[in-house]
């Protein structure tokens, strides 16, 4: 997904990159914390009959549970965030908090948009200066790369 | 603000290329699409394996008397073909589908987990071939029954069952990580738009057959385990001797037997789902009660587990219990029956081979249910328990529901898979063929079942003996028509008539409206757009 937006009382433009995601965190953990309650529940209700050997496979599974949606989460809530302004272009990237970031000088600031992988079937945007360059958007599918770099390069033009 | 939407990445970047050569492929692929196709065909091996293993216990039974087998050997037979056909031939098919239609059924480029997805596969052959080779051990296969009963899978157990333990928790593995996948992809990988009450009825069937699979799959690893612990490491779980409670275990076992019940039968509702409105050229009736139906009757499958054990000498409040709750199942199944049926009233009917197959299971799957709801009443269950009634019953809802379903759902979705239209007459044969032979094999089994024939038993007595052979007859008739069914399938995947990319007129959902004939290797790398 590629949202652009005018960030408030300053002369720049955000553009936020992610991933398709169809559940929001809050929803996804509810959905965990329930689905804990009940294995807990169905291993609890085994071990007061004395089958407590239920409990340790509730807790390992659940564990599995969410490994696995951690780390598909990991993937969908990912955020790349470029701010736009007349003198610097920053470029954070990170899942719920900034992990890490680029600044460039927006006046130098380079789009390199050039092909990758067999047959040219892919590409690989990036926002660049001075030969440091940082892909950006590198979940998102071909035509909207295309609109990313257009976008980017007429809000280079415009700020 | 300019708004638009790109697809994830759960992948990263998208590859247009399509598969790897040579036997690595299937090895080491992470494509949903390969890894449905492997599960498939170890369904369809596993279905042949114990479907021969149902050959020797009807040819057994052809004549009274011991003919071929010996008794404890016709025991192996009847456990083993239970384990492979339960955990081998209808589990692994519906996972099968599940890999090969939900990722192209809500616009995701793959299943969220693609690397344990090839992992909760190719444990499967393992686990099947330790419990196959348990024949060819001293002390045999397991012989125990499927339900694997304490104290016969404990203190008068052979070793070989030790294989058995490992195999099941292997099994359990897989299943959990197969549960894992589905969860995982159904809530992150919808594509824009796929809102829950959109998705098809076979993802929404999915999405709480994997929640049945995570709720209960830990009660049947622990009680594999403290099989193992009571066998080997002095503990008393299910020894009376020792301060156990061998019924504990009929509890256990069924607290996770009857959800696996309705693990192998739900997603059989959401093909049934798919193909009806297809051929009748009519929406689905009732969609946001088929979901509410499948939820109640998930929940209520945790339940109703100790209407199993009857027999056991529970007390007469619990026996109630069990047996109106297990009573109110009719009533969302009912509600899915009633759905199907209405979504047919008035609609523009063609009967191509998957339309057939799904009135076959409608039908024949309601025969089930009603035996069914008759086993479900305490007092009558007392008369039934353990009879050839029982065998016919849970077989009209295995064979004639869930197997019927995923052979519907083959000639459905095999077009779309391969490009390739099946043989509408060969369909149609296999359909009329298999119908009067598995009503010829179950249906005399109530009957002999009402009058007192024990399940599980070589011999019998003499009054039995024309209804076992027209049993056996259609028995072998059925057998045969599977094989014509490995036949048909071959025949389609290596050539036919070019499918069209919807190829049903009534067809609707991503999977035909977006995609061509045979899909591309990576389908959806970029978002479809969800009406």
């Amino acid at each position: 997904m590629v949202n652009i937006s005018k960030v408030e009382s300053r002369d720049a433009i955000r553009i936020v990159l992610s991933p398709n995601c169809s559940i929001t965190w809050k929803e996804l953990v509810v959905f965990y914390l329930f689905t804990c309650v009940i294995a807990t529940a169905v291993g609890l209700f085994f071990s007061f009959q004395g089958m407590w050997l239920v409990l340790p496979f509730s807790g390992l599974e659940m564990l599995a549970l969410g490994i696995g949606l951690y780390v598909t989460s990991r993937k969908v809530y990912r955020r790349e965030i470029i701010t736009l302004d007349p003198d610097r272009t920053m470029i954070e990237k990170g899942v719920q908090r900034v992990d890490q970031s680029w600044e460039f000088e927006t006046p130098w600031v380079r789009i390199i948009d050039e092909p990758r992988g067999a047959r040219n079937s892919s590409r690989r945007l990036a926002i660049g200066m001075h030969g440091v360059a940082v892909e950006v958007g590198d979940f998102l599918a071909n035509s909207e790369k295309d609109q990313l770099a257009f976008k980017l390069k007429d809000c280079i033009i415009r700020v | 603000m300019y708004t638009d939407t790109a697809h994830d990445a759960a992948h990263g970047e998208h590859h247009d290329h399509g598969p790897a050569k040579g036997l690595m492929r299937w090895v080491t692929t992470t494509n949903h699409k390969d890894i449905g196709t492997l599960y498939l065909w170890l369904a369809f091996t596993m279905l042949l394996y114990g479907g021969s293993m149902a050959m020797i216990i009807r040819l057994e039974l052809f004549q009274p008397g011991l003919q071929w087998v010996e008794p404890h050997f016709f025991n192996q037979m009847t456990t083993m073909h239970g384990l492979v056909m339960v955990f081998g031939a209808i589990m692994p098919a519906f996972v099968g589908l599940a890999n090969w239609l939900i990722p192209i059924m809500i616009g995701a480029p793959d299943m969220a987990l693609p690397r344990m997805n090839n992992w909760s596969f190719w444990i499967l052959p393992f686990a099947f071939t330790i419990l196959a080779s348990t024949t060819f051990m001293e002390g045999g296969a397991p012989a125990f029954g499927w339900t694997f009963y304490a104290p016969l899978s404990t203190t008068f157990a052979p070793d070989t069952t030790d294989f058995f333990i490992f195999a099941v928790h292997l099994m359990g593995i897989s299943s959990v990580m197969g549960a894992i996948n589905v969860i995982a992809t159904i809530l992150n990988m919808r594509a824009p738009g796929m809102t829950l009450m959109k998705m098809p009825l076979f993802v929404w069937t999915w999405l709480i057959t994997a929640y049945l699979l995570i709720a209960v799959m830990p009660v049947l690893a622990g009680a594999v385990t403290m099989m193992l612990t009571d066998r080997h490491f002095g503990t008393s779980f299910f020894d009376a001797a020792g301060g156990g409670d061998p019924v504990m275990f009929q509890h256990i076992f069924w607290f996770f037997g009857h959800p696996e019940v309705y693990i192998m039968i739900l997603p059989a509702f959401g093909v049934i789902s798919a193909i009806i409105p297809t051929f009748a050229r009519k929406p689905l009736f009732g969609y946001s009660s088929m979901v509410y139906a499948t939820a109640s009757i998930a929940i209520l499958s945790f339940m109703v587990w100790a209407h199993h054990m009857f027999t056991v000498g529970m007390p007469v409040a619990g026996e109630l219990y069990f047996m109106y709750a297990t009573i109110l199942i009719s009533v969302p199944t009912g509600v899915k029956v009633f759905n199907w049926v209405t979504t047919m009233w008035k609609g523009s009917m063609t009967f191509e081979t998957p339309m057939l197959w799904a009135l076959g299971f409608i039908v024949m799957f309601t025969i089930g249910g009603l035996s069914g709801l008759m086993l479900g009443v305490a007092p009558v269950d007392t008369q039934y328990h353990d009879t050839y009634f029982v065998v016919a019953h849970f077989h009209y809802v295995l064979v004639t529901g869930a197997l019927y379903s995923i052979i519907a759902a083959f000639y459905y979705w095999v077009p779309k898979w391969t490009g390739h239209m099946y043989d509408e007459k060969l369909g149609k044969i296999h359909f009329w063929w298999s119908t009067i032979s598995v009503n010829v094999l179950f249906f005399p089994q109530h009957f002999v079942g009402l009058a007192g024939m024990p399940r599980r038993i070589p011999d019998y007595s003499l009054q039995f003996a024309e209804f076992n052979m027209i049993s056996s007859i259609g028995g072998f008739a059925f057998g045969l028509a599977q094989i014509f069914f490995l036949y048909i399938v071959i025949k389609t995947i290596r050539g036919g008539v070019k499918a069209t990319d919807r190829v049903w007129e009534g067809a609707t959902g991503l999977e035909f409206e977006q995609l061509p004939s045979p899909p591309p290797y990576h389908s959806f790398t970029e978002a479809p757009t969800v009406k």
